[in-house]
């Protein structure tokens, strides 16, 4: 059979497929319908809905007793123009929080996105299917961990009743007496990265294993004839065929840059670090809710509708540059 | 199969949206879905701990009420006969709200600024919350506690005629929107807390450095932290037992400085000879007691995580019999609960006379023994605008009664008939079992009682009282009595009660002086130095709340 009769059955039954996948979701319509509405509605409550606050940017909260209305409390604030925007430009915190989300975010995409993509393809690789499976669990697990436990071991580890200091003083007395870990901001970044990479580093392979795993399979058998070794066929072959799935996933991650996770960062961070930890989610959560003096909700709308402007321009932005690569892009 | 699999799992979902909306109390029925009133009907015992059943109340309410409320210790509340009880007498049901001190004041300004309150909006509002609560108050959040209603509640109107906090924070156009839970200290305690060191009498003993009477110099407690660890009494390990562990709170508020500082006026506003206001963190001689912390954190005297314990771990390595001293709130009250119950009874430490409170003095000026003052209250309970006639006047009655004598001994020990008896003479017999030693064993040692703060506080010691934290702390109260060296910093209402825009927002910058001050203590350095660029970067932003003060309140 000719190399081009082998394409076209491919692609018939490629096309047999998805017409047969189309089919079932059509029968079984109403059950996704259902199935959807929980989510559809998570998505309305907190995402649609609360849009109108964004007004609160350019007044002065005033709180609503009583009324029915779900946005009363528009109308009882007064508006007081660019003043928490004002505000927002001239505090020094918000520019460090700024700068802590940009540089946070770039050494996470720079050393935590291709390490799922390799992870994938090594576990994709491995030919022992018991051994695979044990890889993949093992690596998947600490995605399940929340913030709060992953934070309360690594102070464990590292903190100065931890383990590790404990190891390291017993090798050397003297390296105990200044231990600083978690409080010195030369660490802190990498602690945040090492960790994050840790926890959902394995989590991310899932994506691209299912991507690898719809790898054709003649295309690998056939640049086996033509003598290609394993690392050929993973340049050649796995990456050009996953590249959509990566440029879809770095424009989501470019487009959510400014959430530098917050979770990761509010239970490990402590004031010493501020400097190079406070990121605009925390600060945001600080002026909020912390502060000794009364709350602002205005001018906490103003810094997060700052930040969100920020995202959906970077999410554009990247789109438009895959596009100009000729990827497909997001939209 | 699939579809029907796919059918249920849809459906859970919904449901279990559905199912998060609703309260469960410990110890009682599902509170009903619908808020209001039903008719009275006989309720399911609430003891799970098979304790005697107390004798049921009689009502005089016929109208069932359910009140909802939030609440510490939400777990170990409305669970006892005790609760019964009270509910049985004003004939209602508890609808619980769970807070925990992390997130109290987090979760009552989202409320109240949601318009989603409990009905008894219940918080630890200091004084430095005047301009926030006033301004819910004025907006209408709270129903007023009118004249009226005081008038027919002779035990709330006497609290209130010997409160001076209600009418200065509380009130708005002469109207009370907020109730104080009055903490009646003894005269010489001027109305302050214990934010005092706890620490290991018996280790102080085993290395020869204990100081009669419990009062030490810091250089005496440098030395007494020293030997410890060099010669380990509590088996810890040479070197490794911790020097000084604190309530997470306690570092926050920056503690260790304000301990140490040169001036009784050791933090907030207050105004100099010529009546100009000034705000002491920001003078220098403040900075001296910053680098006297640092110093002591720097060498190794406090626990290095500290920083980072937003839980209780502090609390926790010194209940283990990790830490040498502890910081916090360390009344006669934590010694009797904490410490009796957890250290003495738990085996850490061989007897009652093993840990002590202890007085250490001033590093800085002229080395004094510091409280500083606070409000004539602990908590602050308001009643939510949208609460019904009837429900509001059950809610004042409630905490009328709690107020009266009867109420007062229904809080220290319980009911009738089940937790005391009335001797002939009008004095009390409790009825609690007795342990070897001859202490009372409560019958609610693992509940709380945190609906009942609202309305008053009960005076200490009372009749249920265990003695063993009031006798430790004798010579503390002889020293604060007696010596002339304990001095309490005075509350300034008229500032803290202060609502103008600058004020409002910058308040006492509290933030910004506690991640400073975190920051230079472990950096280490020159820390006087540091604190003074510090302060002269704050220099515009705090002048501009001390015009504004000096503007209207000088």
């Amino acid at each position: 059979m000719a190399a081009q009769d082998i394409q076209s059955l491919v692609k018939k039954e490629k096309e047999k497929g998805r017409k047969t996948l189309l089919k079932r979701i059509w029968r079984y319509k109403w059950i996704y319908l259902f199935m959807l509405l929980p989510g559809l509605a998570v998505i309305i409550i907190f995402r649609y809905l609360p849009l109108p606050g964004i007004a609160l940017a350019w007044k002065k909260f005033v709180p609503t007793f009583g009324s029915k209305s779900l946005y009363s409390y528009l109308t009882s604030s007064q508006p007081n123009g660019w003043t928490h925007f004002e505000r927002m430009f001239a505090e020094n915190d918000f520019w460090v929080a700024t700068k802590n989300t940009f540089m946070i975010s770039l050494i996470k995409l720079f050393f935590g996105f291709p390490f799922p993509i390799i992870l994938a393809i090594l576990i994709n690789e491995m030919t022992m299917r018991r051994y695979k499976k044990f890889v993949q669990t093992v690596y998947t697990f600490p995605h399940f961990l929340s913030w709060v436990v992953v934070a309360g071991m690594v102070l464990n580890l590292f903190g100065d009743t931890g383990v590790v200091k404990s190891v390291v003083t017993s090798i050397n007395p003297a390296a105990g007496k200044d231990w600083n870990f978690l409080y010195n901001s030369g660490y802190f970044r990498p602690l945040l990265v090492i960790s994050d990479i840790w926890k959902e580093g394995g989590w991310g392979t899932i994506l691209y294993l299912a991507a690898i795993a719809g790898v054709d399979p003649s295309l690998h058998e056939a640049a086996i004839v033509d003598g290609a070794n394993r690392f050929q066929r993973i340049i050649h072959i796995t990456l050009p065929e996953i590249t959509s799935l990566i440029i879809i996933m770095l424009i989501l991650s470019i487009g959510n840059m400014m959430n530098a996770n917050f979770d990761q960062i509010f239970n490990l961070y402590s004031p010493p670090v501020f400097d190079v930890g406070d990121v605009i989610d925390t600060y945001i959560y600080r002026i909020t809710f912390q502060s000794a003096s009364a709350m602002d909700y205005g001018f906490s709308t103003a810094v997060g509708l700052f930040k969100n402007v920020i995202n959906f321009v970077l999410l554009i932005g990247a789109n438009r540059i895959a596009k100009l690569f000729g990827h497909d892009g997001i939209m | 199969m699939k579809r029907l699999l796919a059918l249920i799992l849809a459906a859970i979902m919904l449901l279990s949206m559905a199912a998060c909306n609703v309260t469960v109390n410990p110890g009682q029925e599902a509170a009903p879905a619908e808020e209001g009133e039903k008719e009275a009907e006989p309720e399911a015992p609430a003891d799970e701990g098979g304790e005697e059943e107390a004798p049921a109340a009689e009502s005089a309410y016929e109208t069932h009420l359910t009140i909802s409320m939030d609440v510490l210790d939400a777990e170990k509340t409305n669970i006892s006969a005790k609760d019964e009880f009270f509910r049985d007498k004003f004939n209602i049901d508890w609808e619980l709200v769970p807070v925990t001190w992390g997130d109290w004041l987090e979760k009552i300004r989202a409320w109240v600024n949601a318009d989603d309150m409990p009905d008894i909006v219940w918080w630890d509002m200091k004084a430095s919350n005047t301009a926030e609560f006033k301004n819910w108050a004025a907006a209408g959040a709270f129903r007023e506690i009118t004249d009226e209603a005081l008038a027919t509640r002779p035990n709330l109107a006497a609290l209130r005629e010997s409160l001076s906090s209600d009418d200065a924070l509380l009130s708005v156009d002469g109207k009370l929107y907020g109730w104080p839970a009055s903490r009646k200290n003894p005269e010489f305690l001027e109305n302050c807390y214990y934010p005092m060191f706890a620490y290991r009498r018996d280790w102080a003993k085993a290395v020869g450095m204990y100081n009669e009477g419990d009062v030490y110099t810091w250089d005496e407690v440098k030395a007494m932290i020293d030997a410890i660890k060099e010669q380990d009494p509590g088996g810890n390990g040479v070197g490794n037992t911790i020097g000084i562990t604190m309530e997470s709170w306690a570092w926050e508020q920056y503690q260790l400085v304000t301990t140490n500082s040169p001036n009784p006026n050791r933090l907030g506003y207050h105004q100099d000879e010529d009546g100009n206001w000034y705000l002491y963190e920001m003078t220098e001689e403040f900075g001296e007691a910053v680098a006297f912390a640092t110093e002591l954190y720097q060498d190794g005297y406090v626990w290095k995580d500290q920083i980072n314990d937003s839980g209780n771990d502090g609390f926790q390595k010194f209940l283990a019999g990790q830490s040498v001293m502890f910081f916090g709130n360390n009344s006669p009250s934590w010694f009797n609960g904490d410490v009796l119950n957890k250290m003495v009874r738990g085996g850490i430490v061989p007897d009652e006379e093993a840990v002590a409170p202890m007085i250490v003095l001033s590093a800085c000026g002229d080395h004094n023994f510091y409280l500083i003052q606070s409000e004539d209250y602990w908590t602050v309970a308001s009643i939510a605008h949208n609460v019904d006639d009837e429900k509001y006047e059950r809610i004042l009655d409630m905490w009328d009664w709690l107020a009266s004598e009867e109420g007062r001994i229904f809080l220290v020990a319980g009911v009738e008939g089940k937790d005391y008896e009335v001797n002939d003479d009008g004095t009390y017999k409790i009825l609690w079992e007795v342990d070897d030693t001859g202490k009372y064993i409560s019958a609610y040692q693992d509940c709380a009682f945190n609906i009942y703060t609202p309305a008053t506080l009960t005076a200490s010691p009372n009749e249920t009282t265990v003695e063993y934290g009031y006798k430790l702390f004798e010579p503390i109260y002889d020293y604060m009595e007696n010596s002339g060296n304990f001095v309490a910093q005075k509350m300034d209402l008229r500032a803290m009660a202060w609502d103008g825009p600058a004020y409002s927002e910058y308040g006492y910058f509290y933030n910004d002086i506690s991640t400073e001050i975190s920051k230079i203590m472990v950096s280490g350095g020159d820390a006087q130095a540091q604190w003074n660029e510090f302060v002269a970067s704050m220099h515009d932003k705090v002048q501009s709340v001390l015009d504004e003060l000096n503007e209207n309140l000088k």
